[in-house]
């Protein structure tokens, strides 16, 4: 089904809203008032009605796949269940009716549950503090390496410490992160199970080492049983170490990232904390530090005086402000939502449920496509299609095929350190026979593999557009109408 | 299994130099077009710019990377391949003759000796 | 638990299956030193009912404005958002998809963003859009970065009258990179032309203006326009209340280079600062090098329309450091929102609603000029909103408690605070939502309250 864009049935006169305005005021004379060449007649907007809009993105939301609409095992992602109750209670007007500059005294309910989510998140993490105000993953490691600056200059080492320590095996935004706020990145070697090399970073390991940025379990799924040496090798040096919580599932009431040695860290609520992911956002990433690095975090902070909530920005040794007054609220509330109803035991039975359904369908799945790595994996499991390129087919002809039987493929090609990777992580709100179910379907295209490639190949064959050419879309850039 | 040019000189990360006089003309293998895909975007620009050998001469964007070239010698920029503004499959198509990418001035020759022929770069890139 | 479908005895015959002896198993890797021995302390799980209580209690401690009038805009804005909004982005299979990189499950999102894309690109008169940022500040920020990287300088011109917050983000992001950024005085509330003409140099990167500026005023840019062209200085636009854009065009698209800030005002909740709606649209020539995700449109094997991101390689998962921005997630059921509210709005719904904000912004501000002791220092065009200065001995904390004891919301940022030589002073915000018994209650209230 091809879905006409608005703009090609627009019509003078059709409107979505009322027109014209019922207005209570008297009249404006935008030519008395503004010089004319400011003045515009059109926008280059639809005019359509309401019916007709409705139409149109209930036809839209059809040809998408969500969480709510099947299994999907993207890796490093946690696409777990979206609880509803979170959605309609953060979507109460006593809290999307108030305004970031609304005086403290005013929304004291909106500090209460932010002071509120800070300590339950400190408690879960074993840090000291949180600031809630990155935006995203990403924001958050800016926000963690501009600490991490700041830290160092008011130690006088800043002109000495350039360089930040990022395993070949980290997600993008580690090194872009960090080199965005004019560090060197200096790539650890990974060990065939993602970690980190040890005699590698000793090697590497210097007076200019700042931070190292660190995920555990690894992007490969494998949790770094190394890591206090790893953390006192660094802490040796003057150095500090930062956690990327993208894989944070895996460790829910099992250990902590403050226990580890993480002197800072970030979580992505979108993902541990089940918010959803809104098509690619928004999400929240609050940034925990230890004790020593409390004075740095950005303003304003949340504090509490006698009960009473109110947001200081006098905070000499801050990084500053990050974004616009506010946070990613409304976010903030699904998450903190989320961690009342899970309680300690829910957010262990999470992890232990996460870790044992991927070890599940590692088990079953490898005798069929080979495990990318040999050790124990924890919430994601990574495979690799490598063998079956002897027929033709690669990572991503398995995954396209997938979408015929009704199931959003896996991670490709990610971690990098895994040729042809194909990343499962089914998070803990799958059932045995979802997974048994998407096991069956595997095996099946596996043999399809060998036998009818070309079924792959072409594929997605029952999907409502296959195989895009992404070349054209590079070249002949089309990106407004 | 890709093609290598007789007579050329290759480097390591697969840029290719056809010596001209004191001009070299260079441009980047059939193994680095094969190995990108489809190349959907090279900056052309950068003429008259002074370069030293390993410095990033350009970027090549295929739709799922982009790749630095590097200079394999030092110079001067003389010119560069216009025509790729409007066709980057031509280094896909054509690398070693159409799909050039840079012309340089040679101002060091004795950089050249440090490089493979194409013996060399075949057993290299032997896949 | 309720979201968890696993039973004791899937857990049971999974076991089984690996070869496991216990859940427990799972976790050896991790150092017994820092395994956790006791349960984390948290609140007991709340169930829906529990839940929904405790929600009401917090809710108890909040004025929003169904009890109170706001006339607090600044960073984000109160405008009518039409039902549609809210029932069509509820769809679940917009809000708990992923990011689109698979095409052909993603189509849905893809097509609405690449109108999102093409609206924002028309209402700004630029050449493209991408697909979201976070939010105005760091909006503007990436703006910064991508101007200065672009033309290897390391200086920008900022105007004062850009909003304090935004200021103060681009600050902390300036620098870490090692931009200077050099901050002018206003003249009268706006831009001083002759001042910027004498600090702009050819090390000069680019000059950001933000309008309406802090004031609520309209920055005429016409005077800099051939300044900044012959000194080869691009031109940053900032905009934190694009409703303006559906009645008026306040600069000369030709001569800017990037038109980026917080497009909230477009069918998204306040919802205490977010999440918000950051966009960046600009000239074709830095398509490739500008940060965020990007929507195409292009055929698929079959020939059908179909649309993909593109232009991938500039983002962090390919190029790592070198790429453009770090940015990965970003806001796109926020941009989903705005899609829905401007088509639903349209062309001609949303000019009258930029002209509804002016006629009310207009009327109001009059009254307050005329009536009350309130001083309105710029007589230059604005469009929704106004610098307000209170006359002595009056303070904004204390005109601000006894306006909430009326039932009025004015915002907590009393200016003097940012710029001393106005004086106790503050902005008020008007807009399609304000009616005229809101206005009269303001106008009565604070001829009562001032001193």
């Amino acid at each position: 089904m091809t879905v006409k864009l608005l703009i090609e049935s627009s019509k003078k006169g059709n409107s979505g809203i009322q027109l014209p305005i019922k207005s209570d005021f008297p009249p404006i004379h935008l030519e008395n008032t503004f010089p004319k060449e400011w003045i515009r007649s059109t926008t280059g907007l639809p005019n359509v009605s309401e019916p007709e809009v409705v139409r149109h993105f209930t036809n839209l939301a059809s040809l998408n796949y969500g969480v709510d609409s099947g299994f999907y095992p993207l890796g490093s992602c946690t696409m777990k269940y979206n609880p509803k109750i979170n959605e309609k209670l953060s979507n109460l007007e006593g809290f999307t009716h108030t305004h970031p500059l609304q005086s403290d005294s005013t929304v004291q309910g909106n500090l209460f549950m932010m002071k509120h989510l800070e300590q339950l998140l400190c408690e879960i993490t074993g840090m000291d503090a949180y600031t809630l105000l990155p935006a995203a993953g990403a924001h958050g490691e800016l926000t963690g390496m501009m600490i991490v600056k700041e830290y160092f200059q008011h130690k006088g080492e800043a002109q000495k410490r350039t360089k930040i320590l990022i395993p070949e095996s980290a997600h993008g935004t580690n090194p872009a992160s960090a080199a965005s706020v004019g560090f060197d990145i200096v790539e650890v070697k990974s060990t065939p199970c993602g970690g980190v090399d040890i005699a590698h970073l000793k090697e590497l390991i210097h007076e200019d080492i700042a931070a190292i940025m660190l995920t555990n379990p690894n992007t490969a799924g494998v949790f770094e049983s190394d890591i206090l040496e790893v953390a006192e090798i660094l802490h040796q040096n003057g150095s500090l170490l930062y956690y990327d919580g993208a894989n944070l599932n895996a460790l829910l009431g099992q250990v902590r990232p403050g226990d580890m040695g993480f002197d800072i860290v970030h979580l992505n609520l979108h993902k541990t904390f089940s918010t959803p992911h809104g098509g690619g956002g928004p999400g929240s990433a609050p940034v925990g530090v230890k004790k020593h690095l409390r004075k740095f975090l950005p303003i304003p902070r949340v504090t509490e005086v006698n009960k009473q909530f109110a947001l200081e920005d006098k905070d000499p040794d801050s990084i500053g402000m990050i974004r616009l007054a506010g946070s990613n609220f409304q976010v903030l509330i699904k998450a903190y939502l989320y961690i009342l109803s899970m309680g300690a035991e829910g957010l262990k039975k999470a992890s232990s449920m996460a870790v044992l359904n991927a070890n599940y369908i590692k088990e079953k799945l490898s005798p069929f496509i080979a495990a990318g790595v040999s050790c124990l994996c924890m919430h994601e499991c990574v495979l690799t299609a490598k063998d079956l390129t002897a027929y033709g087919v690669q990572a991503k002809d398995i995954s396209k095929r997938l979408i015929d039987y009704g199931i959003h493929p896996p991670t490709n090609y990610f971690p990098l350190i895994i040729p042809e990777a194909l990343m499962i992580e089914p998070t803990e709100t799958e059932s045995k026979e979802t997974m048994d179910h998407f096991i069956e379907v595997m095996k099946k295209i596996v043999s399809e593999a060998k036998e009818h490639p070309e079924l792959l190949l072409d594929a997605p064959h029952h999907a409502p557009i296959s195989r895009p050419d992404e070349v054209k879309a590079a070249k002949d850039l089309n990106v407004t109408y | 299994m890709s093609e290598v040019k007789k007579g050329y000189i290759y480097t390591e990360t697969d840029e290719w130099i056809k010596v001209e006089g004191n001009e070299a003309l260079i441009g980047i293998t059939d193994y680095a077009q094969h190995h990108l895909g489809d190349i959907v975007f090279i900056e052309i620009g950068s003429e008259g710019k002074t370069i030293v050998k390993g410095d990033v001469l350009t970027t090549i964007e295929s739709v799922k990377s982009a790749n630095d070239v590097f200079s394999p010698i030092s110079g001067k920029i003389i010119e560069m391949n216009s025509k790729l503004e409007q066709d980057s499959g031509l280094i896909n198509k054509d690398p070693y003759s159409e799909g050039w990418i840079a012309r340089i001035q040679i101002t060091n020759p004795d950089e050249l000796t440090t490089l493979m022929n194409d013996e060399a770069y075949s057993q290299y890139r032997k896949e | 638990m309720r979201y968890i479908p696993i039973t004791d005895q899937d857990i049971q015959d999974m076991l089984k299956e690996t070869g496991l002896s216990s859940v427990d198993s799972l976790f050896q890797s991790i150092p017994d030193r820092i395994r956790l021995k006791k349960d984390l302390a948290l609140p007991q799980p709340y169930d829906e009912m529990t839940l929904e209580r405790h929600v009401n209690q917090l809710i108890s401690k909040n004025i929003t404005t169904k009890t109170h009038d706001s006339f607090i805009g600044e960073v984000n804005y109160q405008h009518f958002i039409p039902s549609v909004v809210d029932t069509l982005s509820s769809q679940p299979s917009f809000y708990t998809a992923y990011t689109p990189y698979q095409p052909e499950v993603s189509q849905g999102t893809l097509e609405a963003i690449y109108q999102y894309q093409s609206y924002m690109t028309h209402l700004t008169g630029m050449e493209f859009s991408n697909a979201s940022l976070y939010d105005g500040a760091t909006a503007a920020a990436e703006a910064l970065y991508l101007m200065t990287s672009m033309t290897n300088k390391k200086k920008a011109i900022i105007s004062g009258t850009v909003h304090p917050h935004v200021k103060a983000v681009l600050k902390s992001y300036a620098k870490n990179r090692g931009i200077s950024l050099e901050e002018m005085h206003m003249n009268d509330g706006t831009i001083a032309i002759h001042e910027c003409e004498e600090k702009c140099n050819d090390q000069t990167a680019c000059f950001i203006v933000q309008i309406p500026n802090v004031f609520g005023l309209l920055e005429d840019m016409a005077p800099l326009y051939n300044t900044l062209k012959n000194k080869h200085i691009k031109l940053i636009v900032i905009i934190l209340e694009p409703m303006m854009l559906g009645a008026l065009l306040p600069y000369d698209p030709l001569m800017v280079d990037i038109v980026c800030g917080e497009a909230q005002s477009f069918g998204i909740e306040t919802c205490y600062g977010g999440p918000g709606l950051g966009f960046f649209t600009g000239k074709r020539e830095y398509i490739r090098k500008i940060p965020g995700r990007i929507v195409g449109k292009t055929t698929d094997k079959e020939g059908r329309d179909a649309y993909v991101m593109t232009l991938r390689a500039r983002e962090q998962d390919i190029r790592r450091e070198k790429a453009t921005s770090n940015i990965c997630t970003n806001h796109a059921l926020n941009a989903l929102r705005a899609t829905i509210y401007l088509s639903t709005v349209g062309e001609d719904g949303l000019r009258e609603i930029a002209i509804e904000n002016m006629k009310i912004s207009h009327y109001a501000v009059k009254r307050i000029e005329t009536e009350t002791k309130c001083k309105i220092p710029f007589k230059k065009p604005f469009f929704n909103e106004i610098l307000v200065q209170l006359p002595a001995p009056n303070t904004h904390q204390d005109v601000m408690e006894k306006l909430f004891n009326k039932k009025i919301l004015i915002s907590k940022n009393n200016m003097a605070h940012f710029f001393p030589s106005l004086g106790e002073s503050f902005v008020l915000n008007f807009t399609e939502t304000h009616q005229i018994a809101q206005i009269d209650n303001l106008i009565l209230s604070l001829k009562e309250v001032l001193k």
